[in-house]
């Protein structure tokens, strides 16, 4: 009984299905992925090459815009606003919370746009869809290490000494990336069907920018929004950044960073989820 | 022969407007037809469903290989694409045995900013090919492509003909199972095409399956053994190339006699005079020696009143470009109601080999026509046929790469 149904369910799943070689189907798709594992080098290495090609300001703006934006929100935050510092050097703590910051608007606002970006591979070519929005992710890191090697020269300069813990740095790398994965997926298929979606992205980016703490240290939330204010992921990543780098009075608080990893665990599989339901009709609408 | 591609009550359905107009899908759109269709208590709006493709079957062996032909929006673009994964059936199953490469586009995956070299690796990867496998093969791809000097050049400095060679030298170079191609062979310079030709040949010489989509039927008869005919999103005819191109080319389907008056026409054409029926007579395949005469019995009627008016004969070629025009120099006159029969002979003596078809046209001037109120009835692309070498002018051997007619001889002195 319950094998006739399971054959007939396999059956109707069948007839929607493009059943590929002798024993591979669509099912297996992780297969998929892994034969075409290369290219998702191959495609983030051609978007860096093209971004920093022929551009003397691409680089000069990956060094300037985080320090532009340290120096603006230092006066604001930290010497007209007053807000506290743990003891930081003000700038410091406003480059840790930029360093995974802009990497998250990087890596977010490249993924979402990706797949209308190769709209001609994706009409023309078969290709697990998913390695286009998650290599795209890859392409913001060259930003990201230089924001870095910024930061120790910062650290340099105010005589900071990174904390030991900055060893677990890759850790809340990876954390961003999946955040940025998780929602890069959702908006890049959605950015397929509806064509207006990708004003949200902008808006998003601009709102969180506020409502993350990267300006300031999230100590200055009071006490009974704190649940609330973490289910904003980038809450327990940015204080995971500055716990890693600077440490001190820059406690990790383990209710904000654990909701962080669920909140992200949640956003990625929604994002596949999402992604995959869609993929398959991406070359007829797109 | 085991099965490489298997293709079983194979559907796909658009949605009118989902394939021509998806820019205008927002979210604002979806918001406030969401909102009317609650209004209105309906669960779908009233969508036009097309049915591109309904209900095909076809089974290719392995080391076959298949063309696939018919009118722009038959098809075979879908299928195609179907059969490539790039897009899923509505219904029905596909299976495929073995690697698969396709061809939809030469030049899909190049980035313009990066240099032939760059390009060559990542294009290799787009089609599924490894590093090390591009690596491989790397020094034989930059010798077919001819380019040799120019490749830490960014593409976007490249002529458009430079960046087709260096796509198919890639592409030529896949080595799958089974190769999917859609009109590619189009491109090129004459030497890079037939080079081009020469490597199809080898794959499907190494037992390769070959499937193609083309209007080149040059190209069709020359490397296919098999020929499917799609109108309409149907399989309307399955068998041997030559019939195959013959029912596709001619709308007699490979007859001798069409009834004419079931083909469409365009519009605003007088219709004072019609064409009933034509006949090819003699000839049973349609083949002709190049000098041999073609005849030709048509049946045409008069609508209302007596009529004089001048026969012209239309060739074209295999894929669909103007030859030439036949006229008949004095005027055929018909009386109403009357069941007029003409024979005409037509020798296509300067004609190159090849397969041609042709068309009629009943018009009131014998070469000035001024608009399509004087043309009493026009049909195009009625009968197909080919011209063959002249077995006695065996040396001579005729190639339509230098056009389709022998102009007069030349006066030398």
């Amino acid at each position: 009984m319950f094998r006739r149904i399971k054959n007939k369910i396999s059956d109707l799943q069948h007839g929607k299905r493009v059943v590929i070689a002798a024993n591979r189907t669509e099912k297996q798709y992780l297969k998929d992925l892994w034969s075409y594992r290369e290219l998702f080098i191959f495609l983030s290495w051609r978007d860096i090459i093209v971004r920093y090609k022929q551009t003397v300001f691409g680089v000069l703006w990956s060094v300037l815009r985080p320090l532009l934006t340290m120096l603006v929100f230092t006066l604001i935050f930290g010497k007209f606003a007053r807000m506290p510092s743990n003891g930081v050097p003000y700038p410091i703590l406003v480059f840790t919370g930029l360093l995974p910051w802009l990497y998250f608007t990087g890596a977010f606002q490249e993924s979402s746009a990706s797949l209308l970006a190769n709209q001609n591979l994706i009409s023309k070519i078969y290709f697990p869809r998913i390695i286009i929005p998650i290599s795209s992710v890859f392409v913001p890191l060259i930003d990201f290490i230089i924001s870095l090697l910024i930061l120790f020269c910062v650290m340099g300069f105010y005589h900071v000494i990174p904390a030991r813990h900055i060893l677990l740095l890759p850790f809340f790398l990876l954390m961003v990336f999946f955040a940025a994965i998780g929602l890069g997926l959702f908006t890049s298929a959605m950015n397929v069907k509806y064509r207006d979606f990708r004003y949200i992205v902008p808006i998003v980016i601009q709102f969180g920018l506020y409502l993350s703490p990267v300006g300031f240290s999230s100590v200055i939330v009071p006490q009974q929004w704190r649940l609330l204010y973490c289910l904003n992921p980038m809450v327990g990543i940015i204080e995971g950044f500055r716990w890693c780098i600077v440490g001190r009075q820059n406690r990790l608080d383990p209710v904000s960073l654990l909701m962080s990893i669920a909140i992200i665990i949640i956003l990625t599989v929604f994002g596949v989820w999402y992604f995959r339901r869609t993929e398959k009709g991406f070359a007829d609408v797109i | 022969m085991p099965t490489a591609i298997k293709v079983e009550g194979l559907s796909k359905k658009y949605f009118i407007g989902q394939q021509s107009e998806p820019r205008q899908q927002t979210i604002r759109g979806a918001l406030s037809q969401m909102i009317a269709n609650v209004m209105a208590k309906r669960s779908i709006i009233g969508q036009t469903e097309f049915w591109a493709l309904k209900d095909i079957d076809l089974e290719v062996k392995e080391g076959e290989r298949i063309a696939i032909i018919g009118k722009n929006g038959s098809g075979k673009s879908t299928l195609l694409k179907i059969v490539s994964r790039i897009t899923q059936p509505t219904a029905g199953i596909v299976t495929l045995n073995g690697s698969i490469a396709s061809l939809l586009e030469v030049g899909t995956g190049f980035h313009p900013e990066l240099t032939g070299r760059e390009n060559i690796y990542l294009y290799g990867a787009i089609h599924g090919m490894s590093r090390a496998e591009v690596k491989a093969k790397y020094a034989e791809i930059v010798e077919f492509s001819e380019i040799g000097d120019f490749l830490d050049t960014p593409v976007k400095r490249y002529s458009s003909g430079m960046q087709v060679r260096l796509a198919f030298s890639v592409a030529a170079h896949l080595e799958p199972d089974i190769l999917i191609i859609d009109e590619v062979l189009a491109v090129g310079d004459f030497n890079f095409r037939k080079k081009c030709m020469e490597k199809m040949n080898d794959v499907s010489r190494q037992g390769r399956t070959l499937f193609l989509v083309s209007h080149q039927m040059d190209a069709v008869q020359q490397y296919c053994d098999r020929v499917v005919v799609l109108a309409n999103g149907i399989k309307v005819f399955d068998g041997e190339t030559e019939k195959g191109i013959a029912y596709y080319l001619g709308r007699s389907g490979g007859q001798r006699i069409v009834d004419a008056s079931a083909i469409p026409r365009v519009q605003n054409l007088s219709g004072a005079v019609v064409i009933e029926e034509v006949e090819m007579l003699g000839n049973e395949n349609m083949v002709y020696r190049a000098g041999e005469p073609i005849k030709i019995k048509l049946r045409l009627k008069a609508k209302d009143k007596k009529m004089e008016f001048f026969f012209k004969l239309v060739v074209m070629s295999a894929d669909e470009k103007p030859i030439g025009i036949a006229v008949a120099p004095d005027p055929l006159s018909i009386e109403p109601g009357e069941d007029r029969r003409i024979s005409v002979v037509f020798n296509p003596g300067e004609f190159t080999p090849g397969r041609y078809t042709m068309g009629f046209m009943l018009s009131r001037e014998l070469l000035r026509t001024k608009n399509m109120k004087e043309i009493h009835d026009y049909i195009h692309n009625v009968i197909s046929f080919e011209i063959k070498a002249d077995e006695k002018n065996p040396g001579m051997v005729w190639n339509q790469n230098f056009g389709s007619v022998r102009l007069r001889d030349l006066v030398v002195s």
